[in-house]
């Protein structure tokens, strides 16, 4: 498997989930780097490129989980960070959609990563499990309780959000 | 609950990193580490084949060295008794030389004395 091939395309993926969780454009990129450092060693021993995408969520969202668990005395503010240019979009409203990355960066860390997996990555709770290496019970009652209290404080802030 | 997921679904949609990400990724891919520069510096044969004739110079040197401290103490430990044996020597002579000038003095005043 050719390496820069392998880097271009996964490299807003591998972003893409350490920023969600870490929401810190520096941090992320410094966490996707050693990923892909990582992978770089690590390459002889995967087997498919299924196989490399699934190594890749698990590294990044472990050492993403790692990083907010170092640092979360040094937080920084959500509303100050400042946020990854998403590919334009005519659907949705985007201030909703800074609102909502922004209540995601509340969420405990692991409730984090789960969200950002489901969502992001469009996984089933059973893959989630797979790469955090949780039951997926464990899973299933996190995403659950994190779109309860999404929703709670979306609707305190912005108004009814409708089922 | 539908309306709030397909929300998360725009929100948290991927996001490119930086332009020059990837290269800066490749770069330090292509970096050696410093290992790998270590091992690259022993790496040539000549380079090697100098090590080695440096070490055996060592410890050749090394045995060299201590064959001949070891000699020189030996060879002073051999003077150092040769040196008392002539002391202790050079005592008795001088005991007999005062024993044989005391028998003439007393010979010559027996001579004197006839």
């Amino acid at each position: 498997m050719d390496f820069a091939a392998l880097v271009r395309q996964h490299q807003a993926m591998v972003f893409s989930v350490a920023y969600h969780i870490v929401h810190d454009r520096a941090s992320a990129e410094d966490i996707a780097q050693e990923v892909f450092l990582q992978l770089h060693r690590s390459l002889a021993k995967l087997e498919s490129p299924e196989h490399v995408l699934y190594w890749l969520r698990r590294t990044a969202s472990h050492r993403a989980i790692d990083y907010v668990r170092k640092n979360a005395s040094t937080h920084v503010a959500l509303d100050e960070a400042p946020e990854p240019v998403a590919p334009e979009s005519h659907e949705g409203d985007p201030m909703l959609a800074k609102r909502l990355r922004t209540l995601v960066g509340t969420l405990p860390e692991k409730s984090r990563a789960i969200v950002v997996l489901r969502y992001q990555e469009d996984m089933s709770p059973d893959e989630i499990a797979g790469v955090l290496d949780l039951p997926v019970g464990t899973v299933k009652s996190h995403l659950h309780r994190a779109l309860a209290m999404l929703r709670d404080k979306l609707s305190r802030t912005l108004g009814e959000v409708s089922a | 609950m539908k309306h709030l997921e397909d929300e998360l679904r725009r929100a948290l949609r991927r996001a490119d990193p930086s332009p020059d990400f990837a290269a800066r990724v490749l770069a330090k891919v292509g970096e050696p580490t410093a290992w790998d520069k270590l091992r690259a510096w022993f790496a040539p044969p000549i380079t090697r084949w100098a090590m080695a004739a440096v070490l055996v110079a060592a410890v050749g040197g090394g045995a060299a060295y201590e064959h001949e401290r070891r000699e020189r103490e030996r060879g002073e430990m051999a003077k150092e008794q040769v040196m008392t044996a002539l002391r202790i020597a050079g005592a008795k002579v001088r005991v007999v030389q005062q024993k044989v000038n005391e028998i003439g003095a007393q010979e010559a005043e027996e001579t004197n004395g006839l």
